[in-house]
């Protein structure tokens, strides 16, 4: 009886790490398409024709979103997760210089908003000093963004540099989404 | 420095200048701004070496040549001059070194020249949206049951997919056939370079087969409509019909679910045949045999629950038959084999053991009792020479035949038998035992045994103790502590007063003892026949007359005369020698102490 017994545990291990590691995987394609929706959303966002060489600035990316093989995967979610969340911020502010589609931006919002709610649920509540550490690095290097707007008072030329930049940082979240 | 009244006039009209000439400025450098996209840029990847291109729009002024620049948005640098595409006459240029990040954003710079005057020029940033992937080239090859895919990578991985190829790309492989399109998606590292093979191999043979191949980009981009390759794969039968006849006779033998597949070789006067055999499995079929040049093959290996279709047929050469197809089923079609069985003969019956036969192909020891539920035993036996024949069915490994006749031959055999399916199977060989005696004893012999023994036994405990009672009484002197006084002496001994005066009137003889003298007168003179001589121990006696009784006083004394004196009839009296002078006696007395009869008197005097 007892042999029935571990069988009946041992299936239930298997088919809850299987539902979990699907849980994770689906987490993944979520992930995956809505940063590709985003990124499409950004392109579409047209502003100046100019191409504000001169508004050109280096925000210096931090290296835990440009190295992510070096990083845990708790540690790539926290990372992921505060992209997100500072990209959300960052379109929140001031565009109306840009003559951007407001609707555009709205469901840009949108998505990157259920995207940080997808991730909200995984993020690990424990603070490590690698955590803060990543947390700090990329909040400076957010805050690096929003103080140049602020600078450029929040000019088209300096949106398009924005729009660039974050177009990279979802390139960046693309390959970060295979490390989790 | 404060300007005078004059000035203002001055003033206002700088003023105005300066307006005029910056709306100037600013429209010109608007038209500027317009004129500024001449061209339309293109960037296209064509086997991953990224190839800008560029369309000038109808401009009147052609340029004659052309120079790129190059830089990157995320950082404020200097452009740089592209290599290889200054001084150029294309419309085109190969920034395969140029892209070294597939995350950055790169801004092109192309600048026309007529002569040398330098024309407008157009810029453009670059994101990794803008790429277009052109498919690779790729061969393919078909067989009856695969199709190789060969992808042609560069030699080279440009920069930009070298370091994440995995993550940055991946290759597709799309095989269509009757309407259903599969997708494949091998894995590729950054490593790979040069001719890629892959193989498709879960085809189904006699169709069309559509294979395309190209890149997919995971983040942005676009592919250009990959080219469609297509291949009919046929099976190696080049149906000359009628040339090779097919394999005759063909039937599958299969005991205890060991299958073979039989047949017989067709008159072919123009050489050996060679045969395949294949079973169907799920869609298509597989080779069990190939090329054989027996006429049989064995499909042991075939699932006993399946309804297969076995087929096979000639080759000769390039050529072959047609194929001739069988259908079986293992678990209905197979013959049961003959049990083995043991026979052991015990009085008068047979005890008899069987065991189910042994299936082939199974790795532990399975019979055919395990593959099937209501499998059991009939048993066919008889007398040697006889033809009558006795039945037994029996569902277990073991049968017992009762009752047989002692001393006689009787020959056993055994068939396999489903129940269920009401199939028999092959009879085993008979094997013949002869019975022994009839061992049984009767019961009137066992009760008559069962006494006899009892009753010897019981003689001999008997003698026994006979033994042993002759040897106590001839030893029991031995082990006696000797004779034992008579019961009333003992009592009068317990006297302490009678056993004081009997120890005392014991007396020895003394010659300082005193006597008084007595004598008895007697009435017969005959008195004197007793002898003078006559003395006894006890002093001075004359003639007595012994036989008178005399009143003995105080009584039973002469214990020890008395005592002695019925012992002393049959031993004599030890104190009667002093008397030999005695020899007759008084008829009237009884008493046996004639002898003693004086001295009682004697006794009597004694005080």
């Amino acid at each position: 009886m007892i042999n029935r017994c571990i069988l009946q545990i041992a299936l239930l291990l298997c088919f809850s790490t299987t539902a979990l590691s699907m849980s994770y995987n689906s987490l993944q394609n979520k992930l995956r398409n809505g940063s590709l929706e985003c990124a499409k959303l950004l392109l579409q966002l047209n502003g100046t024709t100019d191409n504000c060489i001169n508004e050109r600035m280096n925000f210096k990316v931090p290296k835990e979103i440009k190295e992510p093989e070096q990083l845990q995967k708790e540690d790539t979610t926290l990372v992921i997760f505060e992209m997100l969340h500072n990209i959300h911020d960052i379109f929140r502010k001031n565009f109306s210089s840009t003559g951007w589609n407001e609707t555009l931006v709205e469901n840009l919002l949108g998505e990157t908003h259920l995207q940080i709610h997808h991730l909200k649920s995984k993020i690990n509540k424990k603070v490590t000093l690698k955590s803060v550490t990543i947390n700090l690095r990329l909040k400076s290097y957010y805050w690096r963004i929003v103080d140049y707007l602020e600078t450029k008072q929040y000019s088209n030329c300096a949106w398009k540099i924005v729009q660039l930049e974050i177009f990279r940082n979802f390139s960046f979240i693309i390959i970060l989404i295979d490390y989790l | 420095m404060l300007w005078s009244p004059n000035a203002s006039a001055v003033r206002s009209l700088h003023l105005h200048l300066l307006v005029y000439i910056s709306l100037v400025f600013g429209i010109s450098h608007a038209w500027l701004d317009f004129a500024d996209q001449p061209c339309v840029f293109n960037m296209t990847l064509q086997s991953l070496r990224p190839i800008l291109s560029w369309k000038l729009k109808n401009h009147p002024i052609v340029p004659t040549y052309y120079k790129l620049q190059h830089t990157i948005m995320s950082k404020p640098d200097t452009m740089k001059i592209v290599e290889g595409c200054t001084n150029i006459t294309r419309p085109s240029c190969d920034v395969m070194d140029v892209l070294e990040d597939i995350h950055e954003n790169y801004l092109f710079l192309l600048e026309g020249f007529r002569g040398s005057s330098a024309l407008d020029n157009c810029s453009d940033i670059f994101t990794s949206a803008d790429m277009y992937f052109e498919p690779p080239e790729f061969e393919i090859a078909g067989f009856t049951d695969l199709i190789n895919v060969t992808v042609k990578f560069p030699p080279i991985i440009p920069k930009i997919f070298k370091k994440e190829l995995q993550h940055s790309l991946s290759l597709v492989i799309s095989e269509q056939s009757g309407g259903i399109v599969k997708t494949h998606k091998p894995k590729i590292t950054g490593n790979i370079g040069g001719n890629f093979s892959y193989v498709i191999d879960k085809i189904i043979p006699n169709s069309n087969y559509c294979v395309s191949v190209y890149f997919e980009p995971k983040f942005m981009g676009s592919t250009i409509k990959p080219p469609l390759k297509c291949t009919f794969l046929q099976s190696r039968q080049e149906s000359a019909l009628g040339m090779v006849p097919p394999p005759e006779n063909v039937r599958i033998n299969s005991v205890n679910f060991k299958n073979i597949l039989q047949w017989e070789s067709p008159a072919f006067p123009k050489g050996n045949l060679t045969f395949t055999a294949q079973y169907l499995s799920y869609r298509r079929y597989q080779d069990m045999c190939k090329g054989t040049s027996g006429t049989e093959c064995n499909f042991s290996s075939l699932s006993k629950y399946g309804d297969h279709t076995l087929r096979v047929r000639a080759e000769f050469a390039q050529e072959c038959s047609d194929w001739v197809h069988v259908s079986f089923c293992p678990v209905d079609d197979t013959i049961i084999g003959p049990p083995r069985m043991q026979v052991e003969a015990l009085a008068d019956s047979l005890h008899l053991r069987f065991s189910a036969p042994p299936i082939e192909n199974e790795p532990e020891t399975w019979t055919m009792r395990n593959i099937y539920n209501s499998w059991a035993y009939h048993v066919q036996y008889w007398k040697n020479g006889t033809d009558k024949k006795f039945q037994v069915t029996s569902q277990y490994d073991f049968e017992v035949l009762r009752n047989l006749e002692p001393w006689t031959t009787y020959c056993v055999q055994v068939q396999g038998f489903l129940l269920d399916r009401n199939r028999t199977g092959e009879w085993s060989e008979p094997i013949c035992e002869q019975t022994s005696s009839d061992d049984t004893t009767p019961s009137w012999m066992v009760a008559v045994i069962l006494i006899a023994s009892v009753f010897v036994v019981f003689l001999a405990l008997l003698a026994c103790f006979a033994l042993l009672w002759c040897i106590y009484k001839k030893t029991k002197y031995a082990f006696s502590p000797g004779n034992a006084l008579p019961q009333h002496l003992k009592e009068f001994l317990g006297n302490p007063h009678h056993g004081t005066r009997l120890f005392f009137s014991f007396p020895l003889l003394d010659e300082n003892e005193v006597f008084d003298k007595l004598s008895v007168v007697m009435e017969d003179s005959e008195g004197g026949k007793q002898s003078p001589g006559e003395s006894c121990g006890l002093g001075t006696l004359s003639g007595q007359e012994p036989p008178e009784p005399i009143a003995e006083e105080e009584a039973p004394p002469a214990g020890p005369g008395h005592a002695l004196a019925p012992t002393s009839t049959s031993q004599g009296d030890p104190r009667d020698k002093d008397s030999p002078g005695t020899p007759e006696r008084s008829p009237g007395l009884e008493l046996s102490e004639a002898g003693l009869a004086p001295a009682t008197s004697e006794l009597g005097l004694k005080s």
